[in-house]
């Protein structure tokens, strides 16, 4: 191995300790059974897991985020095919523009969307918090399933659609019959994309939570302003583990390579 | 009797500015196996995707069994379709595939399973019914992509060039292949290819496209031996054309004037008069050496494997052809010496707007 | 009556056909519909709403605001230095954060692109890269504090402690977590595009690798690099959590006024007037270096690439 070598994989380690040093802080300190950071902990200890556990708010929050990433999720992939589809068939000027329409939320910070749901949606009078959550997750998440989901259309021949319409098979049934489940990796990495963007979120959250319904992002933050508490360090921990299982399911489904720039 | 199977009837089709097809007509009986041929841009897939129904005519009609189609889409005409790409689904297996146009046309299970079986049986392709298509040879997609057209016995077969992504061999074996099936099959079939010696080769009759119109609809012997025009004589075959001047026509018999020569064709189809401008269409293969006729110098040569390729100056004339000797046995040819030429069978075309 | 009805009947037909002719375009339209009703209108509404009037918290007046038209919220920001000063330390800190970025996650993505490394270290970047933000924040709030690991080593290596806690170097190295990923995600692929055997060529034609790096690598991944930039540097303007959990207080930035403004010191108008001018100086800045770099580099701007 050449010092060139060695010195190009250092770069990268340094780069990874960056990142992962305090994750892996993080870690310790949930498993820490002190109430301080102070050194490396004493002792192994799942106290504040039990804690975690009994912690309405965390509790409620991650289940909201639950309910609303999923139905979000639901909605958007599936608004998102037809409107993937749509552009990518119809592929004249004017449909080309709606890809960019179906992507403008992705250049405004969430932060503005968020506030701008919240005066909007007060004005219209729709004060579900529940309801406004998914509406706001909806916006959201549509462009990342828009994006991937255009990506895996143009990918598609449609002479394979073609062949299938000359045998016989109606619109629906070239639809269901052949599309879809060609593009069953394509789609399970949208609703991966669309449902871990919903749990990142908590800019359009925080506007849009009340005490009825927040998400968990919303609890997190709550807890972070207020004191300091190795729960929320417990919290961290389930949401990396969350990261991790998500990123494994789009490497098993659609591949992680395919992946790279689409976010 | 033979049936008009498909008939195409003063179609025209736009892209914005591009008229792709330009009022065509053309008739296909049935059995027949008539091919468009032409450059590319021509409008040939344009003509095949407006029989198929993807495309509605802008004017004209296409007519299938007697039947208007304009408003039919394609789901609902029973055509079979052989893509360039074979468009084979890729997550169905070799059976699934075949068996997709049964299915969607509700044939009974067990019916499903004997056609598809007897169709793969007929493509030569027994035995791979649960194999997918990316575990199987570029000629055998192009199989099941046939099985699959042809398994719903469909009114008109349509091969948009089936063959152009297989290499040399293997293209000159389907060629025969398909033409076997078509016939075993008596079905009707339009055939798009750029490729003459597959138009040439397999067809009934072949229409020569340019520009979105037919210029000549004919057999292959027809379309080699008497072109209409400049355009098809060059596209078909290889073909020095030479100028000439019509100088006596009687009856069938044509004089046309080359340079101080004079020469004795039949021409029957161009009605021509005398004086009129012409090209000869002489076919570099049918050129011999000879004692008398058209003088030439030898400007250059080439040895093409089996057949050694001459340029020759025409003397009197500004204009040099190509004349092919296989297993020539005669006098030996140099550069640079003067030879007289024997055209063999030729043609005549009027030139272009004559 | 059963004229019509029989009129109504025969155009069935057509109505069939041109549904059929135009079903894959009304397919954009639940989408298009619900963008235009929930992401459109809203951020219209705030752009309108910027110039109401505030007449405090009364009731009938939702957020205190007042329908009309005035520049009045405008004229505040910008009348009061303190408020130009945040907006300073905003685009600053942004600005820091970009050109750290960049200078990192490029060799980063250089190597990852081009040395033909396993899954594991793209699902490593992946990883890096959607952790979710406020774990990132509760980390490097734990990492900084007056007894956390930074100070354990630095007390080892008997260095004096720092807190940085509440300043802005705080929050840089807060947002470098997340906008490092992110930039490395965003150059992998311009770099893959770039064909080894180009740089190759160029160094056979006598360019030292350096020379090779600067006149082929760079200028070829450069519509990348600009895209990263923009990337990292709006995010940097509109980072929220970040600043606010590291900055403790002491450092205050754009968004945090802004979200001040709805949530404890409520003033609709105002808010918004300062939301529109984050999005502005968002987009100043996008146009201002992606110009930049079409001087250096004479190629198209990037948003015309799409
Ligand atoms: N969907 C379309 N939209 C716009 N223009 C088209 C479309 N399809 C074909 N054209 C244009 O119509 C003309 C005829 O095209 P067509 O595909 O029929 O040619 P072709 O004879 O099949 O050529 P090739 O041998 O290259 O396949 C071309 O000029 C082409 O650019
Ligand atoms: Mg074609």
């Amino acid at each position: 191995m050449d010092g060139g070598l060695i010195l190009k994989r250092a770069y990268v380690a340094a780069f990874f300790l960056f990142i992962f040093f305090p994750l892996g802080v993080t870690v310790l300190i949930s498993l820490d059974p002190r109430d301080y950071v102070f050194g490396l902990p004493p002792s192994i200890s799942f106290r504040w897991y039990q804690s975690f556990i009994e912690n309405d708010t965390f509790v409620n929050g991650l289940t909201t985020s639950l309910i609303v990433a999923s139905i979000s999720m639901i909605i958007s992939t599936s608004v998102g095919i037809f409107a993937s589809y749509s552009i990518t068939r119809s592929g004249k000027g004017f449909m080309k523009n709606l890809g960019t329409y179906f992507l403008s939320p992705l250049l405004v910070p969430t932060l503005v969307t968020g506030i701008a749901l919240l005066m909007y949606l007060k004005q219209l009078g729709m004060l579900n918090s529940l309801i406004n959550l998914v509406v706001g997750h909806t916006v959201i998440t549509l462009p990342y399933s828009v994006r991937v989901l255009t990506a895996v259309f143009s990918t598609l021949d449609p002479s394979i659609e073609e062949a299938a319409m000359s045998l016989g098979a109606s619109p629906l049934k070239v639809f269901s019959k052949i599309v879809l489940p060609m593009i069953r990796p394509g789609l399970m990495a949208a609703t991966i994309f669309t449902f871990s963007e919903s749990l990142n979120d908590y800019a359009v959250s925080i506007f849009l939570s009340d005490s009825n319904s927040y998400t968990f992002s919303v609890a997190l933050f709550s807890y972070l302003k207020a004191v300091f508490d190795p729960s929320i360090a417990v919290a961290s921990v389930l949401l990396m583990a969350i990261t991790v299982v998500l990123i494994y399911a789009i490497e098993k489904t659609f591949g992680l390579d395919k992946v790279v720039g689409m976010w | 009797m033979v049936e008009e199977k498909v008939v195409v009837e003063n179609v025209s089709k736009r892209f914005g500015r591009t008229v792709a097809v330009d009022g065509i007509s053309f008739k296909v009986m049935k059995g027949e196996f008539l091919t468009l041929l032409g450059p590319s841009g021509c409008g040939k897939t344009t003509t095949l995707r407006l029989v198929a129904g993807f495309y509605k005519p802008d004017k004209g009609n296409i007519i299938i069994d007697g039947k208007v189609m304009n408003d039919i889409p394609v789901y609902k005409r029973n055509i079979g379709i052989v893509f360039q790409n074979y468009a084979l689904f890729p997550h169905m297996t070799v059976f699934e595939n075949v068996a997709f146009g049964l299915r969607m046309r509700k044939t009974p299970e067990d019916e499903v399973r004997r056609r598809v079986k007897t169709m793969l049986e007929t493509v030569g392709l027994a035995g791979m019914e649960e194999r997918y298509p990316r575990q199987l040879s570029g000629g055998q997609q192009q199989r099941v992509a046939l099985a699959r057209a042809l398994v719903i016995e469909p009114d008109v077969l349509l091969l948009d060039e089936p063959l152009s992504n297989l290499d040399l061999k293997l293209r000159l074996q389907m060629r025969k292949e398909i033409r076997r099936i078509q016939k075993r099959l008596g079905i009707t079939a339009i055939y798009v290819t750029h490729d003459q010696g597959e138009a040439l080769s397999m067809s009934d009759r072949v229409a020569v496209m340019n520009q979105g119109k037919i210029i000549q609809i004919g057999s292959p012997t027809e379309i080699y031996e008497k072109p209409v025009d400049s355009f098809v004589a060059d596209f078909i075959g290889e073909a020095n054309l030479i100028d000439g001047r019509v100088e006596m026509v009687e009856g069938e018999r044509v004089g046309v004037r080359v340079g101080d020569t004079l020469l004795e064709t039949t021409a029957d189809h161009l009605r021509l008069k005398k004086g009129d401008e012409v090209f000869v269409v002489a076919r570099p293969e049918r050129i011999r050496p000879s004692r008398e006729g058209i003088e030439a110098v030898v400007e250059d040569a080439e040895f093409l494997g089996q057949v050694r390729r001459y340029y020759l100056r025409l003397t009197g004339l500004d204009a040099t052809i190509k004349m092919d000797l296989v297993n020539y046995v005669g006098e030996e040819i140099n550069v640079g010496q003067k030879i007289r030429l024997n055209l063999g069978r030729f043609a005549v075309v009027k030139k272009d707007g004559g | 009556m059963f004229i019509i009805f029989l009129e109504i009947f025969n155009l069935v037909p057509s109505i069939e056909l041109l549904l059929r002719r135009y079903a894959v375009y009304l397919l954009v339209i639940p989408g298009g519909v619900f963008l235009a009703l929930f992401f459109l209108a809203p951020l219209s509404y705030i752009f309108v709403v910027s110039f109401y009037e505030y007449v405090g918290l009364k009731p009938g007046y939702i957020g205190g605001m007042k329908p009309g038209f005035v520049l009045d919220n405008y004229i505040q920001f910008f009348s009061e230095p303190v408020f130009l000063n945040y907006l300073w330390i905003t685009v600053r800190i942004a600005l820091v954060c970009m050109a750290l970025t960049l200078v990192i996650a490029y060799p980063v993505a250089y190597l990852i692109a081009r040395a033909r490394i396993g899954r594991w270290v793209l699902a490593l970047v992946m990883v890096s890269f959607l952790i979710h933000p406020l774990v990132r924040v509760y980390a490097w709030e734990i990492v900084l504090s007056e007894f956390g690991p930074v100070n354990t080593i630095l007390e080892m290596l008997r260095l004096p402690k720092i807190s940085l806690i509440g300043t802005e170097p705080a929050i840089i190295l807060g947002l470098l977590h997340f906008l490092i990923p992110y930039a490395v995600l965003t150059l992998i692929g311009p770099i893959r595009r770039v064909d080894p055997s180009i740089e190759e060529a160029a160094m056979s034609l006598g360019a030292s690798p350096l020379t090779t790096f600067f006149k082929i690598t760079l200028p070829l991944t450069s519509p990348g690099l600009v895209a990263a930039a923009l990337l990292t540097y709006s995010l940097g303007v509109t980072a929220f959590v970040t600043p606010l959990i590291l900055g403790a207080g002491k450092v205050v930035v754009l968004t945090m006024l802004i979200f001040d403004r709805f949530t404890d010191t409520v003033n609709y108008p105002f808010g918004a007037a300062m939301v529109v001018i984050l999005l502005i100086i968002g987009l100043v800045a996008v146009v201002l270096i992606d110009y930049l770099f079409k001087v250096i580099y004479r190629r198209r701007p990037v948003w015309t690439a799409g």
